[in-house]
């Protein structure tokens, strides 16, 4: 699953451990889910949505398997 | 933009010391253990030799064991900013993917290290053989009831 956690991070000036810290994760988690190797739950999906101020869909990008 | 910086102290410091309780029951073991080595029971008349020494060393080691992870605790509670990174940690939900993930995989190596070992220990001795076989079976069986419970009850 493809996202926008790091470009969004950077447009907002947070470091990854000021991220880590904003969604009470480890630095570890937020470099996973921007390396992409790394499914967030839905908990932590909606967190940084809120974060963020924005959807979910504008954050996660789900491609469907063909 | 929100921040979620809603980090309960003393909860945190509360739920910390329950989860560490177990060190307490370590070291109270240990000692339990050392102190029973004065007494003239039957159990302890018995040890001798090799496992005489096995059961210093296993009481040497609880009780190192719960010492240094009381100790590890008390440091942790005077240090607010460390301890806030170590709830972090252990609560975050990659971490406890992949201990789960690491858990679930060591079960299975050693699983499959059991019944190599089973098979070798065959024609060699065949009370180590059964014995591991059994051993083998009984952490099949735990799993699978653990598997059981936890399935009816979430």
């Amino acid at each position: 699953m493809k996202t926008r956690i790091q470009e969004l991070r950077k447009q907002r000036g947070l470091s990854q451990e000021g991220l880590a810290e904003a969604l009470g994760v480890t630095r570890q988690t937020v470099i996973s889910l921007e390396k992409e190797k790394y499914v967030a739950s839905l908990e932590l999906a909606f967190k940084i949505s809120r974060l963020f101020e924005l959807p979910i869909e504008e954050i996660f990008l789900y491609k469907e398997e063909k | 933009m929100e921040n979620n910086n809603n980090f309960d102290m003393e909860g945190a410091k509360k739920e910390y010391m329950l989860k560490h309780m177990l060190y307490a029951v370590y070291l109270l073991g240990g000692i339990i253990m050392m102190l029973l080595k004065f007494t003239n029971i039957d159990y302890i008349a018995k040890l001798e030799g090799r496992a005489l020494v096995q059961y210093e060393t296993l009481s040497a080691v609880f009780t190192v064991i719960g010492a240094v992870g009381i100790l590890r605790m008390l440091k942790l509670l005077k240090n607010e900013k460390l301890l806030k990174k170590y709830i972090t940690r252990s609560k975050d939900e990659r971490n406890i993917m992949l201990s789960n993930k690491a858990m679930s995989i060591a079960v299975n190596i050693s699983f499959i290290a059991a019944l190599i070992l089973d098979v070798y220990y065959l024609p060699i001795n065949i009370t180590v053989s059964n014995t591991i076989i059994y051993f083998a079976c009984f952490i099949l069986f735990v799993y699978t009831v653990v598997y059981f419970i936890l399935n009816k009850i979430m």
